[in-house]
């Protein structure tokens, strides 16, 4: 089980290589908030993964809720502040 | 292997697999609301199927329930995270006139609330 553990760190990590990639070339505002967007789900799939190859996962979960619910508030935040007041 | 592992697997690759689709039509697609199309879609199915499979491998724990609280949390922050991300851009772009169609003045605003 270790093996595939480690290959899914590495596909996703290639992924969110790519939206990295993707938010530093763009230049559309909107396109790169979406992009930072799928790179949080990223993010938090690439913590509990690395929790299972680690052996504690009884910490890193913990890291990963508060890491979700971090990132959905910047998302909103940052998307009210480029839109202007509506 | 056991019966079980060999479940979270496929689940695990399929769901990979799903992600790696949506980070193609994030990067290929043609429009930004084609884009934001694959990332909403693609992006929540791959998370499903990713942790349903780690969800088998734990088994009856308490961390299966911990799992799916990020999963039900995700499932419900997700979409509305794209749908506010394509309003802000509509209403910035003026898409197809938007901004006129559905204008709401002042009044109706305080009434509402």
């Amino acid at each position: 089980m270790q093996s595939v553990f480690t290959f899914l760190f590495a596909g996703l990590l290639v992924i969110a290589a790519l939206m990295v990639f993707f938010i530093l070339y763009k230049k559309n505002n909107f396109d790169r908030l979406n992009a930072l967007f799928s790179l949080n789900t990223q993010i938090i799939l690439l913590i509990i993964t690395v929790g299972f190859i680690d052996g504690r996962i009884d910490m890193y979960i913990d890291i990963a809720i508060s890491y979700a619910i971090l990132g959905f508030v910047t998302t909103i935040i940052l998307a009210k502040y480029m839109g202007g007041r509506r | 292997m056991t019966i079980s592992n060999i479940i979270a697997t496929v689940l695990m690759m399929t769901g990979l697999i799903f992600m790696a689709i949506a980070a193609l039509g994030i990067f290929k697609f043609p429009d930004f609301y084609t884009r934001l199309h694959a990332a909403g879609v693609g992006d929540t199915l791959a998370l499903l199927l990713i942790l349903f499979g780690m969800v088998v491998v734990c088994g009856f724990k308490i961390l299966s329930l911990k799992l799916l609280l990020i999963f039900g949390l995700l499932i419900l922050t997700n979409p509305v995270g794209t749908n506010l991300i394509t309003m802000v851009g509509v209403h910035f772009h003026n898409y197809q006139n938007y901004n006129s169609k559905a204008r709401i003045t002042d009044e109706d605003e305080e009434e509402g609330r």
